[in-house]
């Protein structure tokens, strides 16, 4: 009876909202700025700036520090800290796969990773540095001279330079060689039975695809799971009150590795985020209409919590050497 | 009314009533990936007139790529989507915002296309930024709207019955340069397709002689 009823339930509410089938990026798809792909010399710039800790107010705190490689390019914690000292208002989140993606902040304020990165430089809860202090530092670090230059052939350094160089190498940052690419490529070893049957509840009964859809697990939009915590989110931006509470859909590429989750970090583990799911998500208002309770069992809670392991590939991405002063 | 007007007026019914038409072939050619859509059109004519513009949304995008109408013309925004969505402009540079507001499952609303002819506007949506379609105003009722594939490199297309005496012609691609040309029946040229300064691709446009369609 209960399957039935979630089949019912599925057919009135899951199947009519479009979605794209799950599959592996294609570099093909990037939407590059002005169509060119970035030379290696600016994302050798990018990514020294990207993991230099001098950048930051105190000197203490690079875009590395909260984007920690070694902790799914977050932080491992729920809200951490800026250069200050103060305590963030939102989790971080990872920044796996955003080559393909149009939107960016939780509540979608950016729409460019160039836009975006202007944001943690100058906000004063994270590296607090307004831009013109920002690109003195830089000025004032003699070694970077000589990279900027490789990056685009004299010594100048502006806004737009860092900018552009800190977004072509967060576009490197790929995942896209995991079992369940190497499965969906034709090698049916790659997945256990049990990520598989995830997989199936995924796309089914789990209603996990009517938003993490398509290559990278998200369709890019917004929804409130009913996380009631005052944050407005995408509402307050775009100022439409249908909106409030809604977060964007993070892409799940090596989500194993970016606990804890959600906007406010509220959940510690994927079995908690699917548990979350399982009972039609939180309490709050303007809930979406997909946050229905699953009637998930214990082993299917399992099966999904195994397939989303499946979408894992360790990356190895290593600290530059940083220029010298 | 003497007799010099009336040859005059004469003269201009018998070649009005003789213009002959032409077709024109064109392909485009890119280096990567396409711009998406193009936009092609005889600005020296204003004949068109768009009654009934409408844009549909279904599977969480806009259904055309690209909405030609009238400088005036009202368009009718639809949602046969099975989610909300809610279109916005914000074009800085042409100075064209607006904001339609929420559009629910199975809601239409109307929007007055108020700018320059010539202005082709990016729609977006605030709920799926993945998004996007173009309105153009325009005069012309001799133009061509040109949708690619995703991957497409290169892309035949026929424009057919364009009048003789109709020869510049306006090329738009989003962030593209727009082209302004000229082309004379039984003429063949190619252009540069540029955008940032940089050659991304070429069109090469073949042109008729004037055919006697009777
Ligand atoms: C103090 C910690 C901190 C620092 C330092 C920091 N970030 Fe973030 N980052 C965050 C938080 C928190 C968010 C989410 C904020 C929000 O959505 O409102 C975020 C969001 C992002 C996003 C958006 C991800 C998405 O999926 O939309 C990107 C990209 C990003 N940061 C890149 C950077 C870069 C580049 C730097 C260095 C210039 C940097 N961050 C420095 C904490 C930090
Ligand atoms: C209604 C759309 C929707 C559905 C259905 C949905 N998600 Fe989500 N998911 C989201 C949004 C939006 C967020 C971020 C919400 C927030 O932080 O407020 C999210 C967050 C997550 C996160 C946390 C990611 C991170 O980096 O913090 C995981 C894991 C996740 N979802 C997995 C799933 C699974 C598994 C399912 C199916 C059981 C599912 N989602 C169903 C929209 C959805």
């Amino acid at each position: 009876m209960l399957k039935f009823l979630s089949l019912i339930l599925f057919l009135s509410i899951g199947s009519i909202v479009y979605s794209e089938p799950l599959s592996t990026p294609d570099v093909e798809d990037i939407e590059y700025p002005d169509d060119e792909e970035p030379s290696s010399e600016l994302i050798t710039l990018g990514k020294t700036l990207f993991f230099d800790h001098r950048l930051s107010k105190n000197k203490n705190q690079s875009c590395a520090t909260c984007h920690n490689p070694n902790l799914g390019f977050g932080e491992g914690v729920a809200h951490g800290f800026g250069t200050m000292g103060g305590k963030l208002e939102r989790n971080t989140p990872h920044i796996y796969n955003l080559a393909w993606a149009t939107t960016f902040f939780w509540d979608g304020r950016s729409s460019t990773l160039e836009e975006q990165a202007v944001g943690p430089i100058e906000a004063n809860g994270e590296m607090a540095m307004p831009m013109p202090k920002f690109l003195e530092r830089l000025r004032n670090i003699k070694g970077y001279k000589s990279l900027i230059k490789k990056a685009f052939g004299d010594e100048k350094i502006d806004k737009e330079r860092v900018t552009s160089a800190i977004a072509a190498f967060e576009r490197t940052i790929i995942v896209d060689n995991t079992p369940f690419d190497r499965y969906m490529a034709g090698d049916l070893s790659a997945m256990t039975p049990k990520a598989i049957e995830g997989m199936n509840l995924f796309k089914g009964k789990a209603l996990c695809i009517q938003c993490h859809d398509g290559a990278n697990f998200t369709d890019d939009s917004f929804h409130n799971l009913g996380i009631d915590d005052k944050d407005l989110g995408r509402g307050k931006i775009v100022k439409d009150k249908t909106l409030n509470g809604a977060f964007k859909t993070p892409g799940l590429r090596n989500v194993l590795m970016t606990a804890p989750y959600m906007h406010n970090g509220q959940e510690g583990t994927l079995e908690d985020v699917i548990k979350f799911y399982n009972k039609g998500g939180g309490s709050g208002p303007n809930k979406d209409k997909l946050m229905v309770p699953l009637n998930l069992t214990d082993q299917e809670i399992f099966s999904l919590v195994a397939f989303l392991g499946s979408l894992n590939q360790k990356l190895e991405i290593f600290p530059p050497k940083l220029p010298k002063e | 009314m003497n007799l010099s007007n009336i040859i005059i007026i004469f003269l201009c019914i018998v070649s009005v009533g003789f213009t002959q038409n032409t077709n024109i072939t064109g392909t485009f050619t890119f280096k990567k990936r396409n711009p998406g859509v193009a936009l092609l059109y005889f600005d020296q004519d204003k004949g068109l007139k768009v009654s009934n513009a409408n844009l549909d949304q279904m599977n969480k995008a806009f259904v055309k790529p690209l909405l030609v109408v009238n400088p005036g013309s009202e368009v009718k925004f639809k949602n046969s989507d099975a989610v909300d969505h809610n279109i916005y402009a914000s074009d800085k540079k042409q100075k064209v915002n607006f904001d339609v507001g929420l559009i629910t499952t199975g809601g239409d609303t109307n929007y007055k296309v108020e700018w320059d002819k010539g202005k082709v506007v990016k729609l977006r949506c605030k709920i799926h930024p993945k998004m996007k379609s173009y309105i153009a105003s325009i005069e012309s009722e001799f133009h061509k709207v040109v949708p690619f594939e995703k991957r497409e490199k290169e892309l035949t297309f026929e424009m057919s019955s364009v009048p003789e005496n109709l020869d510049s012609l306006v090329i738009w691609m989003p962030k593209y340069k727009e082209l302004h040309v000229n082309l004379k029946p039984g003429e063949s040229k190619t252009f540069e397709l540029t955008r940032k300064g940089k050659v991304k691709g070429f069109l090469s446009l073949k042109r008729s002689v004037a055919i006697d369609e009777k």
